[in-house]
């Protein structure tokens, strides 16, 4: 709680100060300082200001200055002392404990530029599991994690990464908003230190802001390896911010930069101070006199938001948020000052008037806009700073990365490297993958052999073997598949490529609509469509952000890879890697080509510009590749044991019941079952696209998850003959239908699976998301129709040749 | 017998999970989307 909370009469120990710069520092010089008690003595005619009493003698706060000193009653550490297990302890020795629960938790925030590894910072500190990739954009809002570094117990939160924090992008403003109302103890600016002297950009921002902060050196192993030398304590001196070197990825420094923090939150960090970054006579003298007008405004709720300076330098790089800020409690003041009967000369806005004038006036001497001039300023004081403590080591990775890109980012070449990629990862999906996959084959097959001598014959056993073993076993044996096309993903994110895809298909996404920063959702979708619809929260742009909301599900997602790999192996032996990066390809095209139709009729805003970022090439670590796969291993495999499960159960019911009264073939007892009568419902719709009324069901039951399409074929394809055999051959050799797949309406079904509706966790992240439950169902509606066509012209193309 | 009898209650616990799931769905909760649980484990400092 905090101190305008207690109680009149109440007597109050201080655990934290909360806040930062002069008023702090007023605060504490004042004796409102960490273990101190606090009588609240009594309440002004209007509640405000209140009257305390500290160290013996009195002063007076206000509410909103109070609201800023963390505080632990005397009440509750009465009732505390009764609940300790050992009632020997002396009142001092409670009020001790209670503070160290109390006053030893450290808000941390976690900022940088994009890409620059806060994230799996984060994910190191606090065993947290956020998504990490080699590229912008990952993190789309604030996420916090708790853990315990010594005495103390860390609240950190993981933030967007932004370039600057001037209210030019949604995340820019989410940073700043999210600094000034949560007033974090300390934050860490983690810094790419390869990128220094642009990443220190955003710590030029955070000093005006006049927070404490700490600077994390992030992947400084790279900037040894090049030969560079850092002098990060003299840099340190100079900007009055302790640089810790660290390298994320490995753990290496955390236990430096935590005690630092430790120290900064105790006020006790040698390094530590404010500074005033010096923008030259002129805009100094400009800031003064915008500080002068603010403080004639003098209300501690503004400066204890913002701190005058960084507002009269925001003003003078006309940031509309800070002015629609500055206009709106400048107007509270007067209001509250004639309520005080104290009359106020300055006109509400005089603020705003008077920031007006100092930019004509700058303008005029500079023959440029303000907010370049202080933009070169900030680098000007990067610059001199790194000059007097970096010194290069001639090795220029950024001339590698440039070299490698010269080929994979190539107008010409891009593309063909990009499909050689992934036609290589599907060949090594399959190849590689056909090992593991034939001996979970196998154990399942013997599993369902071992059992079915075991037990003994009826409704229990059939359960077991056709619907739990060939349901889930049905789906279980692409485990390899999913885990070895994860590893590439991977490989692919960690290294820079991912951000390289992006960049090579901006120029399709700019004939199509979109830019390329719409690619990165959409690159995520081929993982799974929810993060890939979630991530779309980075695009400013309403319109852009539903449109890629709406072709993110025909980014084939790894739910959908079995089904590729039955089809492919049952009836494109030969060219099974083709096959799939021809769906995929074609997935692409569709998301495409819908873009392009909903630009023309529904978006038609244009795009916001956006400059695509393309970090260096980094070598992926075998932990993190491990990570990643064992990560989805573990979730498929949950999967299996969930919702897997339940749906081959349920399908197993509905296609084993009714028993029939005489004896039938295993094919006639199924199509008289309850699934085979609603498959059979449904058949004249799908009969046109070649499929019988059991791919039919499939696609149904499929609405709930995509790795359901073969678990439900898995249990409908059960034969009397052959239970060794697998589905591919089953589906291969199925001669019970009329209707038996050809190459052609197989391949239609593939795409079917991929286009129709998005399973039922991407519709409902779709809803959230857009807001509107409109374009979900706008977007199962067209997805549906498409895929009916697409199968259609297929199957009739291949009933043509 | 008893056969039929554990059978019945496998496939009704099944529904019984299916409807409970379904219902978390519509009041807008997604289901089975292992990537957007949050899994906390103890910081590795």
């Amino acid at each position: 709680m905090n101190l305008s909370e207690v109680e009149i009469g109440g007597v109050a120990i201080i655990t934290k100060i909360i806040g930062r710069g002069t008023f702090r520092k007023r605060i504490m010089e004042m004796g409102f300082i960490k273990g101190k008690s606090v009588h609240v003595v009594k309440q002004a005619p209007l509640n405000d200001p209140v009257e305390y009493e500290i160290m013996g003698y009195h002063v007076s706060l206000r509410k909103s200055e109070a609201k800023m000193i963390e505080v632990v009653t005397m009440e509750h550490i009465s009732k505390a002392a009764l609940e300790y297990p050992n009632p020997n302890l002396t009142l001092d020795e409670v009020i001790g404990r209670e503070l160290k629960d109390h006053g030893n938790i450290i808000n941390v925030a976690l900022v940088g530029n994009p890409n620059c590894g806060k994230t799996t910072f984060y994910n190191y500190a606090s065993g947290s599991k956020e998504r990490v990739g080699n590229y912008s954009g990952v993190t789309v809002d604030a996420k916090t994690a708790k853990f315990t570094f010594k005495d103390y117990t860390f609240n950190i939160t993981d933030l967007p990464g932004t370039y600057s924090l001037t209210a030019y992008s949604a995340e820019e403003i989410y940073v700043r908003r999210f600094i000034t109302e949560n007033h974090p103890d300390v934050v860490i600016n983690m810094l790419d230190s390869s990128n220094l002297e642009r990443n220190m950009f955003l710590t030029t921002q955070l000093i005006d802001m006049d927070v404490r902060v700490v600077a994390a050196l992030n992947m400084y192993d790279e900037l040894e390896a090049k030969g560079d030398k850092l002098d990060y304590i003299s840099l340190g001196k100079m900007l009055g911010i302790p640089f810790i070197p660290v390298v994320s990825n490995k753990g290496k420094g955390f236990g430096v930069l935590f005690d630092t923090i430790i120290k900064i939150f105790e006020d006790n960090s040698p390094t530590y101070r404010h500074i005033h970054i010096n923008y030259g006579e002129e805009i100094e003298a400009s800031v003064k006199k915008i500080q002068d007008k603010i403080y004639l405004h003098n209300d501690n709720e503004i400066l204890n938001t913002l701190p005058s300076r960084f507002m009269a330098l925001k003003l003078l790089e006309k940031d509309a948020e800070i002015e629609k800020f500055v206009s709106q409690n400048t107007v509270d003041i007067q209001h509250e000052h004639q309520k005080q009967n104290v009359t106020h000369v300055d006109n509400p806005s005089c603020i705003i008037e008077e920031a007006k004038e100092e930019i004509k006036k700058l303008e005029s001497i500079y023959n440029a806009d303000t907010e370049s001039v202080i933009t070169d300023r900030r680098y000007g004081f990067i610059g001199g700073a790194l000059k007097e403590t970096f010194k290069s080591g001639g090795v220029n990775t950024r001339k590698r990365t440039d070299k490698v890109d010269y080929i994979i980012t190539h107008r010409i070449w891009g593309f063909p490297v990009f499909l050689a990629v992934i036609f290589l990862m599907f060949e090594a999906t399959f190849i590689l993958g056909q090992y593991p996959m034939d001996w979970i084959e196998a154990f399942v097959e013997w599993l369902g052999g071992f059992i079915g001598e075991q037990m003994p014959e009826g409704m229990l056993k059939d359960l077991i073997i056709d619907g739990i073993i060939g349901g889930v076993g049905g789906v279980i044996v692409f485990l390899p598949n999913i885990v070895i096309l994860f590893m590439f993903i991977s490989l692919m994110e960690d290294s820079g490529y991912m951000a390289r895809v992006a960049f090579i298909m901006d120029k399709i996404m700019h004939k199509i609509g979109l830019h390329g920063k719409s690619f990165i959702p959409l690159i995520m979708g081929f993982g799974c469509n929810v993060p890939g619809i979630m991530a779309t929260r980075t695009l400013e742009n309403r319109s852009d952000r539903l449109l890629t909301m709406m072709i993110s599900p025909y980014m084939s997602c790894s739910a959908r890879l079995p089904l590729y790999t039955v089809i492919t192996a049952a009836f494109f032996t030969t060219h099974q890697a083709l096959i799939t990066t021809s769906v995929y390809a074609f997935g692409i095209i569709m998301a495409a080509l819908t873009a392009i139709l909903l630009r023309k009729t529904a978006f038609k805003s244009q795009d916001a510009p956006f400059v695509m970022e393309l970090p260096p090439y980094r070598i992926p670590t075998v932990k993190s590749v491990l990570k990643h796969m064992w990560e989805k291993a573990a979730q498929y495999l949950k999967k299996m044991g969930g919702v897997i499960l339940i749906a081959s159960i349920i399908i197993w019911a509905l296609g084993y019941f009714p028993r029939p009264d005489k004896e039938v073939d295993e094919y006639t007892r199924q199509e008289n079952s309850y699934i085979g009568r609603m498959g059979k419902f449904i058949e004249p719709v799908i009969e046109p696209l070649g499929f019988d009324w059991r791919l039919g069901i499939s696609i149904f039951t499929g609405v709930a998850a995509k790795e359901i399409v073969v678990s439900t074929m898995g249990v409908l394809y059960q034969s009397e003959e052959s239970n060794t055999e697998s589905l591919s051959e089953k589906l291969k050799n199925d001669k019970n239908t009329s209707l038996p797949l050809t190459p052609f309406s197989a391949y239609g079904f593939m795409i079917f699976v991929l286009i129709y509706f998005p399973c039922i966790a991407t519709a409902t992240a779709m809803i959230k998301e857009a807001g509107q439950k409109r374009w979900a169902f706008i977007s199962i509606a067209y997805s549906v129709l498409m895929a009916w066509i697409f199968a259609f012209l297929i199957n009739m193309i291949g009933k043509m040749l | 017998m008893i056969q039929e009898i554990i059978t019945y209650i496998i496939v009704a616990l099944a529904v019984a999970f299916t409807v409970f799931r379904l219902i978390k769905t519509l009041k807008g909760n997604p289901p089975e989307c292992e990537c957007c649980k949050k899994k906390r484990k103890k910081s590795r400092l």
